[in-house]
C-alpha cells in the first residue's frame, strides 16, 4: 500500500524542537564526573546492612540481636517494630502505582511474618559495610517455615497457603469477607461478548505464561540519611521520584512531608523500580538512633531478591474475527502475581490488552494474586508486556488461519479517534493507524527474507503515558542564560528535551539553558518520572515558565523604555516596539537591564491534570532459529512508533531501542527462578540473563508524529510503549521460522528446543 | 548470596612457586590459590568459601607465558584466556583451544582469566552456589536433584548424589588435544593427562579435579600429536557472551582418504568433568566425515544418558553438537 509521508509525519516548522543539541549532562557521564548515589559521602558516615529471610514463607518465632550488638564497631541495630505502629488506614503514592502504608511497612522490615526470599528482616549500622555485614552474622532468627507459594494458578486454588490472614478478596467493586490470596478481581465489559463470538467466523482461544523478571536498572539501590539538630530530616538518593519517596518516608516513619527532605542523585536507571522505598526509611531510623549520617547500598542480589520486579502472569485469550478480518470480540482472563503484598499491574494490562484495536464486543477478568515473591514494581509500560504477548499471538493466528496481511488486519481494525477501550475510555485523536501504514510503507516489511529457519514477525503495543503535576522555575541571569529549576528526575535525557521546549519559546540557544534537577524542598511537587510522562508535563510546564518570563521581560522593557506593554512585541529573539524602530534589545541585552528595571525575572509555571497523549509502537522482527540448538537469533529489528512530537528525536530513538532491547531479553533469556523452598537460584546478572550488545542488532526505529491535540508541541510519552510488543512479535516470528507456537517466557534455548523436539515427533523421550 | 562484603582473610603473595607450595602446606584446607579470580571472588563476595589465607600466585613468573617444546607446547597456568585466544602458534597448531578460549565469558573476564583457573573453577550448580549444605558442600542432600529441583542445567551422565556439570570451555578442548596437565608439590611435579586431571562424584564428591590441598596445577602441555589436525568447538548458551554452555563440544579430527583416521572428542555441560565421547570415537574410525557417520556418532553419544526433569532438551542438543563436529570438523 502506497502512503504519503504527510500521513504521519507532523509539522516540522521549530528551531529548537527537533535538533539533537549536545545533552547538558552528557560529558558528565561519558567521563565520569557526575554523581549517583553510591558516590555521595558525608563525613562521619556509618554503613548500614539489611538482614534478609532466606526463607520464601516464614514465621518470624524470635529475634535476638544481642550478640550483633556487642560486635565493636555495631552502633546500632533496628527491627520492624521500630518503624511506626499506630498508623492510620491510608494508601500511599508510588508514582505510577499505590500501596496500602501497612504493607509498605511490612516490605520495608518485616513484622512477624516474611513473605519472600530476601525480604528484610533487621538491619544493622556499623563503622564499615565489612563490619555491618559480620555482624549480620550474629543476628539470631528463629523461623518457622511455611509452604511457599510461586505461582499464580497455585495461588488462586481453594487449597492454597495464605500469605495473609487478614487480605479479604474484593470483587467485582465489593469487599468480600472471603480469606484470599486474591486481592482483588475486576471486570471490564463492552457490548455483547456471546453475540460477539457469535458473529465470528474463527475464534482461537489460547493460553499464556510469562516469567518473573526484573528492570536490571544498573545503578543498585542506594541512600544516605542525616538528621539535622532541629529534627529535620535529608535523604540523598537515586530515584525517579523524590516526592514519592518524601511521602512513603513520612508515612513509615510516622513525620510530616515537611519534616523530610529528598535531594536525589543522578540515577542509572529505574525503568519504573525506583519509586517505592526500601533501604530508605531503615536508614533514617538508623541515622536517628545513632545521630550519624547512614549509608546503605544494596548489592546486585539484593536488588533482585528484594526489589522490582514485574510480575509473572497466567493470561488466557480468545478472539473472534470474520472471514474478511474483523475483529468481533475478545474475551481475557488475566491472573498477574501481585508478589507478596497487592498492587501488580493487571489493571493497566487489562486496560491495554486490547486497546491497539477497535472490538465491538468485550470482556476482562483481571486478577491481583499475591505470591511468595518480592512485591512486584512498575516496569515500563507495566503490565503491557505480559498483556500483548497473548493478544498479539492470537491476531497472529487469526490472520494465518484467515490468510490475511497481519499489518493489513491491524490497519483494518485499527482503534482510532472516538474509539471506545475495553476499559471504557474513549480515545482522542492518536496515530495507531499512522504507525501500522508506516510499519507496511519500511523496506523491512518487503525485505526478502532468505535462508532458512528464518521468520518475520509483528506485534502491535498500546500504553496510556501519564500527566501529573510538574513545577518549572526559571531564572534569568544578567549575561542572559536561564537556571532552569525542575523537580524530574533525569533518566532519558529530559533535562535537555524540557529545556529546548523552554528554549524555543524564548528563541534562545539551547546552551543559554543552564537546566537544573532540585530537591523537594526548593521545587514545588513534581511527580516522579515514569509513565512517560516528564517532556510531556514537565514540557510543558517549561513551556508555560517561559511565557511567563516573556510576558515579565515585555514588562521590563516597558518600563525600561517608558511605553505601554502593548505596543511591545518578541520576535526572533527580540523585544521591540511596534511604534517606535529604534527601541529593540536581544533577549540578553533586556536581561542585562532588568534587574534595575523592575527587578529579577523568575518565570514560574505548576501544572497538573493534564490529559496525556496515549502511545502505540508496531515492532518488525526477523529471526533465524537454529533447529539443532534451540538457539534464537534476532536478525533485523525496526521499531515503529508515534511519539506525538519528538522534542529530542535522538532520545526518542534511544528510548524506542532501549525498549525493544528490554522486551527480548524479557522473550529470549530473562526470568527469575526459584526452587521449591521458595529461594531465588539465580539472583546475579550472571544466572540472571540480561541480553548483551552481541545478543542484538541495531535496532532500527521509526518515529511517528501524530501530534497530541493536548499538548503545546503534540507530545506523546515515549519511554514504555517499545517494549510491549517484543516478545510477541519474537513469538510471532520464531512460527514463521520453524511452525512451533510458544506461549510461555522466555523462549529460551531449552524450551525452543523442547517444542520443536515434540512438534517433530521422531523423538520419544522428551521431558518436560 | 546475599553480599558484597568479602570477609576477612591474609594474603600472601609468593614470587616462587616453593614460596607457594609452603604456604600451601602451611595452610592446608584453610589456603586458597588465587589465580585471576574470576571464580574465587565471586565465592569469597557470597561468602560461601571463607578461607584463612589467601596465596597470591600472580607474581610467580615461571607460572605465565606459552612455550614452544621439543614435542609440542606447554602453556603456564596463569596465562590468560586472552593471551591463548591471541596466541599465533596456539591458532596455527591447535585452533580448537584457541577458539574454545575466546567463547569463555567476556573479553574483560578473558584479560583477566587464566587457563588454570578456567579448568580448576568449581561447578555452577546454582544450589551449591547458593552457598546451601549440599553433598559437594560436605552435607549430605542434594536440593537439584528432587522432584521441584530446577536442574535443566545439570548433568545428563555421571550422577552420582550430586548432578553438577563442568562449566569450562577449555576442559573439553584439552581432553580432544591429549593435553597433560603439570601438577607440582612439596614432593616435587607429576603429569597426569587432561582427561584423568577432572573428576566425578563418584570419585570425589567435593572436589571436581585431582588437586588436593597443596597441590597447585604449574602447566599443561599440548603434544604435536593433534598440532594443524581437522578441529571443532561449539558453545551453546543462552547469550552470545558472558554466559556458561548449556553443552558445548571439542574436536580433534585426521582424517586420511576421506576416512576418519583418528579421533578425540569430548563434551562439556552434560557430566561433572568435561566428557570423552570414545564411544563416538570408536563409531566413527574409518568412516568418512559425513552426515551418515554424523548420525551414528550422535545416537552413540547419549546412548546411557539420563534426563532429569528439566533437562531433556539437552539429548538433542548434545546431538546436534555431535553431528556438526563430525560432520563440519
Amino acid at each position: 500500500m502506497a502512503i504519503k509521508k504527510e500521513d504521519y509525519l507532523g509539522i516540522e516548522n521549530y528551531k529548537v524542537v527537533g535538533t539533537r543539541p549536545i545533552r547538558h549532562d552528557g560529558t558528565d557521564k561519558v567521563t565520569g564526573r557526575a554523581v549517583y548515589g553510591p558516590d555521595f559521602h558525608l563525613t562521619g558516615s556509618l554503613y548500614g546492612k539489611t538482614l534478609r529471610s532466606p526463607h520464601g514463607h516464614a514465621r518470624i518465632k524470635s529475634i535476638d540481636t544481642s550478640k550483633a550488638e556487642a560486635l565493636p564497631g555495631v552502633k546500632a541495630v533496628v527491627l520492624g517494630k521500630d518503624l511506626v505502629q499506630n498508623y492510620e488506614d491510608k494508601v500511599s503514592d508510588l508514582g505510577e502505582s499505590s500501596v496500602d502504608l501497612r504493607f509498605l511497612i511490612a516490605n520495608v522490615l518485616a513484622g512477624d511474618k516474611v513473605l519472600y526470599d530476601g525480604h528484610a528482616i533487621a538491619a544493622i549500622a556499623a563503622t564499615s559495610a565489612h563490619i555491618a555485614e559480620e555482624a549480620l552474622n550474629l543476628i539470631e532468627v528463629e523461623y518457622e517455615t511455611l509452604e511457599p507459594v510461586l505461582e499464580v494458578r497455585r495461588a488462586m486454588e481453594d487449597d492454597a497457603p495464605l500469605l495473609h490472614d487478614d487480605l479479604k478478596m474484593r470483587s467485582l467493586g465489593e469487599e468480600t469477607d472471603q480469606a484470599s490470596n486474591i486481592a482483588n478481581h475486576f471486570q471490564h465489559k463492552q457490548g455483547d461478548i456471546e453475540k460477539g463470538f457469535e458473529e465470528a467466523d474463527i475464534v482461537i482461544e489460547r493460553e499464556f505464561a510469562t516469567g518473573t523478571v526484573h528492570q536490571g536498572y544498573i545503578e543498585p539501590h542506594n541512600v544516605t540519611a542525616h538528621w539535622t539538630e532541629n529534627g529535620k530530616l535529608t535523604i540523598w538518593c537515586s530515584t525517579q521520584g523524590p516526592f514519592e519517596v518524601r511521602g512513603q518516608v513520612a508515612d513509615v516513619l510516622g513525620l510530616e512531608v515537611g519534616d523530610v527532605r529528598v535531594i536525589p542523585q543522578e540515577i542509572g536507571g529505574g525503568f519504573g523500580g525506583k519509586f517505592r522505598v526500601y533501604e530508605e526509611p531503615t536508614a533514617a531510623l538508623l541515622a536517628q538512633k545513632t545521630g550519624k549520617p547512614v549509608k546503605m547500598v544494596m548489592s546486585r542480589t539484593e536488588v533482585l531478591k528484594a526489589t522490582g520486579p514485574t510480575p509473572a502472569s497466567y493470561i488466557k485469550v480468545k478472539m473472534g474475527a470474520t472471514r474478511d478480518g474483523m475483529l468481533t470480540a475478545a474475551q481475557a482472563y488475566m491472573a498477574y502475581e501481585a508478589g507478596a503484598y497487592p498492587g501488580s499491574a493487571v489493571g493497566a494490562g487489562a486496560g491495554c490488552i486490547f486497546s491497539p484495536y477497535s472490538i465491538p464486543n468485550s470482556l476482562i477478568d483481571g486478577y491481583d494474586v499475591v505470591v511468595n515473591k518480592p512485591q512486584s514494581s512498575a516496569y515500563r509500560a507495566p503490565g503491557a508486556t505480559n498483556a500483548a504477548f497473548a493478544s498479539e499471538t492470537v491476531i497472529d493466528e487469526i490472520c494465518e488461519q484467515i490468510g490475511i496481511d497481519p499489518l493489513e488486519f491491524r490497519l483494518k481494525n485499527a482503534s482510532k479517534e472516538g474509539t471506545r477501550r475495553a476499559d471504557g475510555p474513549v480515545f482522542l485523536r492518536i496515530g495507531q493507524e499512522e504507525v501500522v501504514k508506516a510499519a507496511l510503507a519500511h523496506p523491512h516489511y518487503s525485505a526478502p527474507l532468505e535462508g532458512p529457519n528464518r521468520g518475520r514477525g509483528v506485534a502491535a503495543g498500546f500504553w496510556f503515558n501519564g500527566g501529573g503535576t510538574s513545577t518549572v522555575v526559571a531564572s534569568v541571569n544578567p549575561d542572559g542564560t536561564v537556571a532552569l529549576v525542575e523537580g524530574s528526575a533525569d533518566i532519558g535525557g529530559t533535562r535537555t528535551s524540557v529545556a529546548m521546549q523552554f528554549a524555543e519559546v524564548l528563541n534562545l540557544p539551547i546552551e543559554d539553558i543552564k537546566p537544573n534537577v532540585t530537591d523537594t524542598d526548593t521545587i514545588g511537587q513534581t511527580d516522579g518520572t515514569g509513565g512517560s510522562r516528564v517532556t510531556f508535563a514537565t514540557g510543558w510546564a517549561s513551556y508555560e515558565a517561559a511565557q511567563d518570563v516573556k510576558r515579565q521581560m515585555i514588562e521590563r522593557a516597558a518600563t525600561l523604555w517608558e511605553i505601554s506593554k502593548d505596543d511591545i512585541v518578541f520576535e526572533d529573539g527580540s523585544f521591540r516596539s511596534k511604534s517606535d524602530a529604534s527601541k529593540s534589545m536581544t533577549f540578553k541585552e533586556l536581561a542585562g537591564r532588568v534587574n534595575r528595571a523592575g527587578g529579577p525575572v523568575v518565570g514560574r509555571a505548576a501544572i497538573s491534570g493534564k490529559q496525556a497523549g496515549p502511545a502505540f509502537a508496531l515492532l518488525i522482527v526477523d529471526v533465524e532459529v537454529d533447529p539443532d540448538t534451540g538457539k534464537v537469533d534476532i536478525l533485523r529489528a525496526t521499531i515503529v512508533q508515534d511519539a506525538g512530537k519528538a522534542i529530542y528525536p535522538g532520545y526518542v530513538e534511544g528510548q524506542m531501542q532501549g525498549g525493544v532491547v528490554q522486551g527480548i531479553g524479557w522473550a529470549l533469556s530473562e526470568e527469575f527462578v526459584y526452587n521449591d523452598q521458595g529461594v531465588m537460584v539465580n539472583a546475579s546478572f550472571l544466572d540472571y540473563r540480561m541480553p548483551t550488545t552481541l545478543d542484538m542488532p541495531m535496532i532500527e526505529t521509526v518515529i511517528v508524529e501524530v501530534p497530541n491535540p493536548g499538548h503545546p508541541y503534540g507530545v506523546r510519552g515515549v519511554g514504555e510503549v517499545p517494549i510491549v510488543p517484543p516478545p510477541a512479535a519474537v513469538a510471532n516470528a520464531i512460527y514463521r521460522a520453524v511452525g512451533i507456537r510458544l506461549n510461555e517466557l522466555p523462549m529460551s534455548p531449552s524450551r525452543v528446543l523442547q517444542a520443536l523436539w515434540k512438534a517433530d515427533g521422531s523423538h520419544g523421550q522428551a521431558a518436560d | 548470596m546475599l553480599r558484597d562484603m568479602m570477609a576477612n582473610f591474609e594474603l600472601y603473595q609468593p614470587t616462587a612457586i616453593d614460596h607457594a607450595l609452603n604456604l600451601m602446606n602451611r595452610y592446608g584446607d584453610d589456603g586458597w590459590v588465587l589465580a585471576g579470580g574470576q571464580d574465587s571472588f565471586d565465592w569469597f563476595k557470597d561468602r560461601a568459601k571463607k578461607p584463612r589465607a589467601v596465596i597470591d600466585i600472580n607474581g610467580i613468573d615461571d607460572l605465565h607465558g606459552i612455550r614452544e617444546t621439543a614435542d609440542g607446547i606447554e602453556i603456564g597456568a596463569l596465562t590468560t584466556l586472552t593471551e591463548i585466544e591471541t596466541s599465533a602458534l596456539i591458532k596455527e597448531k591447535y585452533g580448537v583451544l584457541a577458539d574454545a578460549a575466546r567463547h569463555v565469558a567476556s573479553p574483560q573476564i578473558r584479560n583477566a582469566g587464566t587457563i588454570g583457573g578456567n579448568v580448576c573453577q568449581d561447578t555452577r550448580c546454582w544450589y551449591y552456589r547458593y552457598g546451601l549444605d549440599c553433598y559437594r558442600a560436605g552435607g549430605n542432600t542434594c536440593y537439584a536433584d528432587t522432584p521441584e529441583g530446577i536442574d535443566r542445567e545439570h548433568c545428563l551422565f555421571g550422577a552420582d548424589r550430586c548432578i553438577a556439570v563442568s562449566p569450562s570451555d577449555t576442559a573439553p578442548a584439552l581432553v580432544a588435544l591429549d593435553a597433560r596437565m603439570v601438577v607440582v608439590n612439596g614432593d616435587g611435579e607429576k603429569e597426569v593427562q587432561a582427561e584423568d586431571f577432572f573428576i566425578g562424584p563418584d570419585v570425589d564428591i567435593m572436589r571436581m579435579t585431582i588437586l588436593q590441598p597443596g597441590d597447585l596445577l604449574k602447566s599443561i602441555v599440548i603434544p604435536n600429536t593433534w598440532a594443524g589436525a581437522r578441529f571443532y568447538f561449539e558453545k551453546v548458551a543462552e547469550r552470545n557472551t558472558w554466559d556458561f554452555a548449556l553443552v558445548n563440544i571439542a574436536a580433534a579430527m585426521k582424517v586420511d582418504n576421506n576416512a576418519i583416521s583418528d579421533i578425540r572428542i569430548a563434551c562439556g555441560g552434560v557430566a561433572c568433568v568435561p566428557l570423552r565421547l570414545t564411544v563416538v570415537e570408536e563409531v566413527v574410525k574409518g568412516s568418512p566425515p559425513n552426515g551418515a557417520s554424523a548420525d551414528l556418532a550422535a545416537s552413540a553419544a547419549t546412548r546411557g544418558a539420563t534426563p532429569l526433569n528439566y533437562n531433556g532438551f539437552k539429548i538433542p542438543l548434545m546431538e546436534s553438537l555431535v553431528k556438526r563436529a563430525i560432520r563440519e570438523s
